[in-house]
């Protein structure tokens, strides 16, 4: 049993919220998902972190979801009202934790928040502008097809309304859910925000000459091998976003924590724990270490 | 079957922390202030001679010291060649689908490893060229070579196209190098001191990573696109044999060459005097004793007869070359 809380319409799931010393772990979810899985993945650390896991807009209880709320800076100002909100005094590290299209918000949250951000993870996903430089890897437009196919709103419409449940189980099947998963037993609200891609798209256009922007932050990308949607990114790829990230590859689908839960909970738990012991140490002795 | 879950980044760690612990010193574990003794043996022989009918005590230590010189320009050779297509073989691909870094730090500690061997190996042939009071290079003129040859530049290719071919020679060639210590160490009261002593060496750092070279091609399999999976991974193997074999007869044809340095040194002289020994047989005769019961040749042959090469084969499906099969021989260091 979760506590489900709501700020202006956003609802989200919140551990630990009486206890101020401890630092902020933000879970984001992917599509099609709710925040109940990705949770259930950290709950190990409900000791070690205020837990807030927003749910994408509609995923639970079938609310009528206004298109705008699904904009990219849309979602990021929807995070940071929440993160004042949850963390009223601005104070507290921040830890990131997103799968699929929740890397995304992860990483635009992370441009906001940026020196408070300690740590960032992502499952099976990557940040837009990284996915944007993917524009010439054909295997990538073949595994992301979908993506332009759910630019017609008829096929939107047809997937989200008309055959919810054959959709959904064929992502899931391809995504390597497992059968017996409780994830196959909701229904078509998480395919509510389908309209994201139609946003996400709109987006990448901005991404033409831009300047890039390098996280600093630590990160971990953790991948599934088998994933049908998303290519692993390479190093080459990895170290032109970031300054300091590791990749590792795990066999899995690319819903990996579903997948291969031991092996992803292991690694989270080992890094979350390096990450949390190197910061407190920080704390103590200054940044020189 | 050697531990190859590459995905398991617990025993990863834990192997490359064995590895580092007991690593040896190149300058330090070797014993480098002694000298090489050209009166003992480098390689136990066959004592039927099958291939040198009839050789002279003199005659066998000079084929066991010649032998001993070519499996270590071999290994320093091959490992060389290891080295020198790290870029195509391990690095491009590992950054490609960076698995994880301690498979990464492990292919690092495999390379430093190899680096010092080929060293080891090749300081050794200096030392034995000082003992004869020779040049070094008029005796590598004899021994095997890889640098810049069409075999090494095949491998490179095979590697651009995202092949692993060369991972089969090497799983092949470190398994071998391993049987080869075993013979040594049986005889090693007749060895030259640092000879065994480098194998020595090289074996203990050779069995702590000799599951590297599978894991890489464990690598290979689990990232190859369903092309390589089904057409390439079955056929490499075999262009490893068909390059190897190419390889160890052009390397055995340079001893027709041992003429010109007759004059330089009784060593070359006695050396020169075995080919005579061949002469009585056919060469198809030799040719099949190279392959079937020539001590050490035969073995670097038939790479698919090694146990882990063989698992690896059953694994991937692999096509393998039909040869005769070997005969188990008796080596010792008498005449």
């Amino acid at each position: 049993m979760y506590c489900i809380n709501q700020f202006k319409g956003i609802h989200f799931i919140e551990i630990n919220a009486d206890k101020k010393q401890l630092p902020l772990l933000i879970v984001l979810h992917g599509f099609p998902d709710n925040a109940f899985n990705l949770v259930s993945l950290v709950e190990k650390y409900h000791d070690d972190f205020h837990i807030v896991a927003p749910f994408m807009p509609g995923t639970l209880n079938n609310e009528n979801i206004d298109q705008k709320q699904l904009q990219d800076k849309r979602i990021v100002h929807d995070l940071n009202n929440l993160m004042s909100f949850v963390d009223q005094e601005a104070s507290k590290d921040i830890y990131l934790l997103g799968h699929d299209l929740g890397c995304f918000a992860s990483v635009n949250l992370y441009y906001h928040l940026r020196t408070r951000v300690k740590g960032i993870i992502h499952l099976n996903g990557l940040g837009l502008q990284q996915f944007y430089t993917r524009k010439k890897s054909f295997t990538q437009w073949i595994k992301s097809s979908y993506v332009l196919i759910a630019q017609f709103s008829i096929v939107r419409t047809l997937v989200a309304k008309i055959f919810p449940t054959f959709f959904l189980k064929l992502i899931y099947r391809l995504g390597q859910v497992p059968s017996h998963h409780e994830l196959h037993q909701y229904d078509q609200k998480l395919l509510n925000p389908i309209f994201i891609y139609s946003t996400l798209l709109r987006t990448m256009k901005h991404f033409f000459g831009r300047n890039l922007l390098k996280v600093r932050a630590p990160t971990l990308f953790l991948w599934g091998t088998q994933d049908r949607f998303l290519n692993a990114p390479s190093v080459d790829e990895v170290e032109f976003f970031y300054d300091q990230a590791e990749v590792r590859i795990i066999p899995g689908g690319h819903w990996v924590h579903l997948s291969n839960p031991l092996h992803t909970q292991k690694i989270i738990n080992k890094k979350l724990s390096t990450w949390l012991r190197a910061n407190s140490q920080e704390q103590l002795f200054g940044e020189s270490l | 079957m050697h531990n190859i879950n590459i995905y398991d980044e617990t025993y990863l760690e834990k192997r490359l922390h064995v590895q580092k612990v007991h690593q040896w010193d190149f300058n330090c574990d070797i014993n480098w202030n002694l000298t090489v003794d050209t009166n003992k043996y480098l390689l136990p022989l066959d004592q039927s001679n099958i291939i040198f009918p009839g050789a002279s005590a003199e005659q066998r230590l000079a084929i066991s010291q010649f032998m001993g010189l070519i499996v270590a320009s071999t290994i320093s050779q091959l490992e060389m060649v290891a080295i020198k297509l790290k870029g195509p073989t391990w690095d491009k691909p590992l950054k490609k689908n960076p698995i994880n870094p301690e498979f990464r730090d492990l292919g690092e500690q495999f390379y430093l490893e190899e680096e010092k061997h080929s060293r080891a190996f090749d300081k050794y042939i200096d030392k034995f060229a000082s003992a004869l009071d020779i040049e070094s290079e008029q005796l590598r003129n004899f021994l095997p070579s890889a640098n810049k040859t069409l075999i090494e530049k095949l491998y490179s290719l095979n590697a651009e196209l995202g092949g692993s071919a060369l991972w089969w020679l090497v799983a092949a060639v470190e398994e071998e190098s391993l049987l080869f210590y075993n013979l040594i160490h049986n005889s090693r009261h007749d060895i030259d001191p640092l000879y065994y002593q480098i194998h020595r060496c090289h074996y203990e750092e050779e069995s702590r990573h000799a599951s590297y070279a599978p894991m890489m091609l464990e690598f290979h399999y689990q990232f190859s696109n369903k092309l390589q999976k089904n057409i390439f991974s079955k056929v490499e193997f075999l262009m490893a044999e068909v390059l190897n074999m190419t390889w160890t007869f052009n390397q055995l044809i340079k001893l027709k060459s041992l003429k010109s340095l007759k004059a330089k040194h009784p060593f070359f002289d006695v050396m020169y005097s075995t080919v005579d020994l061949l002469k009585g047989q056919s060469p198809l005769q030799v040719l099949h004793q190279l392959f079937t019961s020539a001590p050490y040749i035969s073995s670097n042959l038939h790479l698919s007869a090694h146990q882990h090469v063989q698992e690896m084969l059953v694994r991937y499906g692999a096509f393998k070359m039909p040869l005769p099969e070997t005969k188990k021989v008796v080596l010792t260091c008498t005449a």
